[in-house]
């Protein structure tokens, strides 16, 4: 698999997609100007990557600044592959950061965190930028 | 007399504690302005960082409902190019007590409606509720007539901590002006 990087930028964030070490990361302000367009490229063949691993063990970081609905949806459909992929016994860690004090971010984080069972989140405090 | 024009539109908005207002057609480009400034004004005034949040959310996901759904606009489309520009109302600023978000655009009549009943749906759902209508939303997909993930105003309905509140008022035949505050 070819690895990813994107840098960010005020509306997409930094990607960080590396398939050699089984370590991926996503960090900043998610609203793309077409969430299909940038987001599809990047998460299709994650999905694809995810559902042919066996035995293995991955890291996704996740360190929104912000992000919003429509961006909520890609969320979804990488966590819910990566749910069931560690159902196939696979070790799956999602690491969710957020500024310190930023309450809807953490409570984003939780939420998530309450459907997945087959995959670990780790909340992690990070301080203001 | 221009400059009476100028100073009284002015004296209008301050009165409002309106720090942002843009009126015309929204495009992505200006939302991305809009962002950026409203980003600085909310970090140079040290607004707490749930309510900064809060009303940047709100912003973006009003913007974009006028991009995607304004009644009002202007299309032209070629073989290389299509454009089609939204023409709405966004207003950014702050009363006694409270920060706030105002939009206003056309909606088509057969769609207003529907817009009404999903809002005052919207309202009488709790926080609890409210999540629970996201979750839902976003695993089923969007509904039918949906540019997005059609959770846009549940997004907005769980930042606007104070609530919101919205009207329609009839224009033409076809076309139903819609205006929401958002209040943080």
């Amino acid at each position: 698999m070819e690895n990813i990087k994107i840098s960010g930028t005020d509306r997409h964030p930094e990607i960080d997609f590396d398939y050699s070490t089984n370590r991926f990361s996503i960090r900043g302000f998610s609203y793309p100007e077409n969430v299909k367009n940038f987001y599809d490229p990047i998460i299709e063949p994650f999905i694809d990557y995810l559902a042919g691993l066996e035995g293995s063990s991955l890291d996704l970081e996740c360190a929104f600044n912000y992000f919003h609905s429509s961006s909520a949806q890609v969320l979804y459909r990488i966590f819910d592959a990566m749910e069931i992929c560690g159902a196939r016994g696979n070790s799956m860690t999602i690491t969710w950061a957020y500024e310190a004090g930023d309450d809807n971010m953490q409570e984003a984080g939780e939420d998530f965190a309450e459907d997945l069972e087959n995959v670990q989140l780790i909340l992690k405090e990070i301080d203001p930028s | 007399m221009l400059i009476d024009k100028v100073t009284a539109l002015r004296d209008h908005m301050n009165e409002e504690g309106v720090s942002f207002c843009f009126t015309g057609f929204m495009t992505e480009e200006v939302l991305s302005g809009i962002a950026q400034a409203l980003k600085k004004k909310l970090e140079l005034e040290k607004v707490d960082i749930n309510t900064a949040k809060g009303i940047f959310s709100i912003v973006i996901e009003l913007s974009q409902n006028i991009i995607r759904y304004s009644a009002e606009h202007k299309t032209s489309s070629t073989e290389h190019n299509d454009i089609d520009l939204r023409y709405g109302v966004l207003a950014v600023g702050h009363d006694e007590n409270h920060h706030y978000v105002v939009c206003g655009n056309m909606v088509q009549k057969e769609d207003s409606e529907r817009l009404s009943n999903s809002l005052m749906h919207i309202k009488g759902l709790d926080r609890k509720e409210l999540k629970a209508l996201y979750k839902q939303t976003l695993r089923e997909g969007p509904p039918k007539g949906s540019k997005g993930a059609g959770v846009g105003f549940v997004e907005i309905a769980m930042r606007a901590t104070q609530g919101f509140e919205f009207d329609f008022r009839e224009n033409d035949d076809a076309n139903v002006f819609f205006a929401l505050r958002a209040t943080i």
